[in-house]
């Protein structure tokens, strides 16, 4: 069955500004958002741009909006998305559009290292014996394992509606990453997570919109390591 | 493209995967003021380290032992491994995970906290350590941190066109920014090449779109010669598209299932079963398919169901979530259709157990090095320690290397040339594309290169590869701006590809014998006497393959005239 794609392009060096541009192409069975991309780059047009890697959903590289919702290309089957007999692909939100469906990552990186995502623990030795089920309650345990699943894809930095009013809020992937180094028995640096978190763009702005858990494409639910994380700083607190 | 800048450092490492990232941090480690720095074309985790599901093998358990490791390596290798190599591999493998631990990994542990271990193919021991099934995930991430807090500089979306060798020394390598076209002389005295696999010239694959073997072909080009590039291991177990189910799910207990049901590994290896290693199962699968014991004539069917729900969830929750999304089952209810896939890369540069190069200067370590540890097959969960181990080596040797040499001059001509071949490539505008020509090196190679290999098919294939070649002499770029040209970058891609694929084909049509993953219908037998020794390639003058042998490292285990499991 042949669909339209209508992708989102702009070239820096030829364009003023970005347009929607439509193929037509053939759907295979089984095909992915990503092997279409291959096939529009090879068939009609090699100045297309967008990035991909391992092409089964786990290195985080190829996150765009596929009809308005951020997603992995990979991950995404055509056939589940063509609406009408057609399919709109754009750059994420909220990070700027390098070319076509290429977005400038180097802000969310910086976020991330923002938030010193390394493992800080007394004694830098490997540990002997160690548990996780005395030290976490099930609930905070199963996040964390949520948490490190994490493939930094940014769709829910993209499709966050709170960074849309607040465009400093850190977002749900970075609380996310923050999750990870807060609920991790091992690190001895809380109270520098806390005031991390704790800042003004930090979870508390957070209005609990949610869209993060609907698009987040491995199941991490942001919002809960959100909430764990303000209970954790209102428990201290109260301390 | 022009390179209009120079930059200066001691070491260049290529590569931020497992091994170009545990380089790093043991240089830093070693000594925090050293010029160091990481070029990679993706984003550090996005590299195909952090797909590896199953785990990583170190004997820690009271009852294991380093040399039962080497033992199992070495046999599984079918004695191509070279036993000096081997020996670092699995004595060191325990301070590497020790070192994971440190750094913060998440591995599965025991109801007494000790590190848990499972079942992996062609080992007699439970000896995979794992975080569930997603290993390399949490590695790749835990490392990357790592070097965020040591402030390791890291060059990402950069792509390496050509290291400079001046009559055999390293001067430095060309670089350019996929973001920008910008495109810079990396000047070193040393550089790393941690740049992973090749499986990509199968199109059929496991492997990440990435993995096209730039690394091995750089330095291919630059006269370092490949080693035992024939073997490329199957995986038996990879879904129809070739994303890969980890033999984990075996080695917690999964099945394989032909058409009628039963068991068929019972008919091919009945002490070991489905854990036999990769290069049985895979063949003893095909096998299946071929006699129309295959489902819909196409697959077998690996089935987890009578692991149950929890394990299943607990264990494989990665192996569920692939198998519902890529191959729309739920491994709970029903059994994942799978059919083997090229999976890794045995072969590679010719690098000693001190990973040294021919090359003064270059260094090679993880899935672009060959040590070799691996021989002819790889046990699974060998090659992450691989990675993390000679990545370690090779800061340690480089660094030496680093403190007693200076930068050496280097003749601009020489830079000049690989800016020239750059433009040449970007400029051209007659032609046709990559794509076809990709297409049909994918076919070619799973056609003559794969499963099952014989002189005639292989003789056609490396015709073909060879016209292939000349095809490619007039590929054009579409794309001629210099902001993110991934219709460049995928030229540049395949023109490392076809060189490779060369390589492949020499290596494989001399190699009258049948070893591991090189498994020929004509010689079906394991011939010591005349192949127990590694091939080397090399490209001569004219660009063309030459062809040489090297003689296998062999310590204390003899090698066997035969193997069976
Ligand atoms: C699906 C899958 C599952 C696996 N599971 C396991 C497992 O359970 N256990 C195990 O031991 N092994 C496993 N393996 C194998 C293992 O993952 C790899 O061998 C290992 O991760 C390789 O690591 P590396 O650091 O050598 O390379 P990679 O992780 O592949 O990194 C290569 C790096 O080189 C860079 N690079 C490449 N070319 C260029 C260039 N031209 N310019 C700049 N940079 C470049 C890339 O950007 C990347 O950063 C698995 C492999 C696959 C395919
Ligand atoms: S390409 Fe890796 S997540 Fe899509």
């Amino acid at each position: 069955m042949e669909i339209q794609a209508h992708i989102y392009r702009y070239h820096p060096e030829k364009d003023e500004q970005g347009q929607v541009k439509s193929y037509s192409v053939k759907m295979e069975p089984g095909m992915s958002v990503l092997e279409l991309l291959h096939q529009v780059h090879a068939k009609h047009d090699g100045t297309l741009a967008y990035r991909y890697s391992c092409r089964g959903a786990i290195c985080g590289t190829c996150a765009v909006k596929i009809n308005d919702v951020a997603g992995l290309a990979c991950k995404t089957q055509v056939a589940d998305v063509v609406v009408d007999g057609a399919i709109k692909l754009e750059p994420l939100t909220h990070l700027g559009v390098v070319k076509d469906l290429v977005v400038d990552q180097r802000p969310f990186w910086d976020a991330v290292k923002a938030t010193m995502p390394w493992l800080n623990r007394e004694k830098d030795i490997a540990d002997e014996k160690m548990t996780y089920e005395d030290k976490l309650n099930k609930h905070q345990l199963d996040q964390l394992s949520r948490s490190s699943d994490c493939i930094k894809c940014a769709s829910c930095y993209s499709d966050c509606p709170k960074v849309d009013e607040m465009p400093e809020f850190i977002g749900p992937a970075i609380s996310v990453q923050v999750y990870k180094q807060m609920f991790d028995p091992r690190d001895t640096a809380l109270n520098t997570r806390i005031e991390y978190a704790n800042a003004e763009c930090g979870v508390f702005a957070c209005d609990k919109h949610a869209t993060c858990v609907k698009v987040c494409p491995k199941d991490c639910r942001p919002l809960r390591a959100i909430t764990f994380i303000q209970n954790k700083i209102k428990e201290q607190q109260a301390v | 493209m022009q390179i209009n800048q120079t930059k200066t450092h001691d070491l260049i490492i290529i590569g931020a995967g497992l091994a170009g990232l545990s380089a790093a941090l043991e240089v830093i480690e070693q000594d925090p003021n050293a010029k160091v720095a990481v070029i990679s074309k993706v984003h550090p985790v996005r590299s195909h380290s952090g797909a590896a599901q199953g785990g990583i093998n170190a004997a820690i358990r009271f009852d294991d032992s380093w040399q039962g490791h080497m033992y199992d390596t070495v046999k599984g290798s079918w004695f191509l491994a070279d036993q000096d190599g081997v020996r670092v591999l699995c004595s060191e493998a325990k301070d590497a995970i020790a070192r994971l631990d440190k750094y913060g990994a998440f591995f599965n542990r025991n109801n007494d906290g000790t590190i848990a271990q499972r079942a992996f193919g062609g080992q007699s021991r439970h000896r995979t350590c794992f975080v569930q099934d997603k290993t390399g995930h949490n590695l790749l991430h835990t490392l990357y941190e790592q070097a965020l807090k040591h402030n390791i500089q890291i060059f990402w979306e950069w792509f390496v066109t050509s290291l400079i060798v001046e009559s055999g020394q390293f001067k430095g390598v060309v670089a350019f920014d996929m973001m920008t076209g910008e495109t810079v002389f990396y000047r070193a005295k040393a550089v790393i090449l941690a740049t992973g696999g090749a499986g990509r010239i199968y199109g059929q694959s496991s492997n990440a779109l990435i993995n096209t073997g730039d690394g091995m072909a750089l330095a291919y080009r630059a006269g370092i010669p490949l080693k035992d590039f024939e073997f490329f291991q199957i995986h038996p177990t990879g879904l129809l598209n070739g994303i890969l189910i980890t033999e984990g799910a075996r080695g917690e207990g999964g099945y394989l299932l032909n058409s009628e049901g039963e068991r068929f590994m019972k008919n091919y290896a009945p002490n070991y079963m489905e854990l036999a290693p990769r290069d049985f199962v895979a063949r003893s699968i095909h096998l299946e398919i071929q006699q129309g014991r295959g489902v819909n004539n196409e697959y077998v069917h690996l089935d987890l169901r009578h692991l149950g729900e929890e394990k299943i969830k607990t264990r494989l929750p990665q192996i569920r979530e692939i198998a519902m999304h890529f191959a729309g089952v739920d491994p709970v209810k029903e059994p994942i259709p799978i059919r083997p896939t090229v999976h890794y890369t045995m072969g590679g540069v010719d690098a000693n157990v001190k990973t040294e190069t021919l090359v003064a200067g270059v260094y090679a370590a993880g899935e672009t090095a060959c040590i070799s540890v691996h021989g002819a097959n790889r046990l699974g969960g060998n090659s992450l320690l691989d990675a993390v181990v000679f990545g370690i080596h090779a800061a340690e040797n480089s660094l030496r290397f680093m403190k007693s040499n200076d930068l050496p001059d280097y003749d601009k001509k020489s830079v000049q040339a690989a800016e020239n071949d750059l433009n040449a490539l970007l400029n051209r505008t007659e032609g046709e594309r990559a794509a076809p020509i990709r297409d049909a090196m994918e076919k070619t190679m799973i056609k003559g290169f794969s499963i099952f290999r014989n002189q005639k098919l292989m003789e056609e294939g490396l015709v073909n590869i060879r016209a292939l070649k000349e095809r490619y002499k007039k590929v054009i770029v579409e794309d001629k701006g210099s902001v993110y040209n991934l219709d460049l970058i995928r030229a540049l891609e395949l023109g490392n590809m076809l060189d490779l694929a060369d390589v492949i084909a020499v290596g494989a049509i001399a190699r009258k014998e049948s070893r591991g993953a090189h498994f020929r219908e004509d010689y079906t037998e394991m011939d010591n006497e005349n192949f127990l020794k590694h091939t080397i390639v090399t490209r001569n003058g004219d660009g063309e393959p030459k062809l040489s042998y090297k003689p296998v490292v062999i310590e204390d285990i003899e090698p066997l005239k035969q193997i069976k499991y």
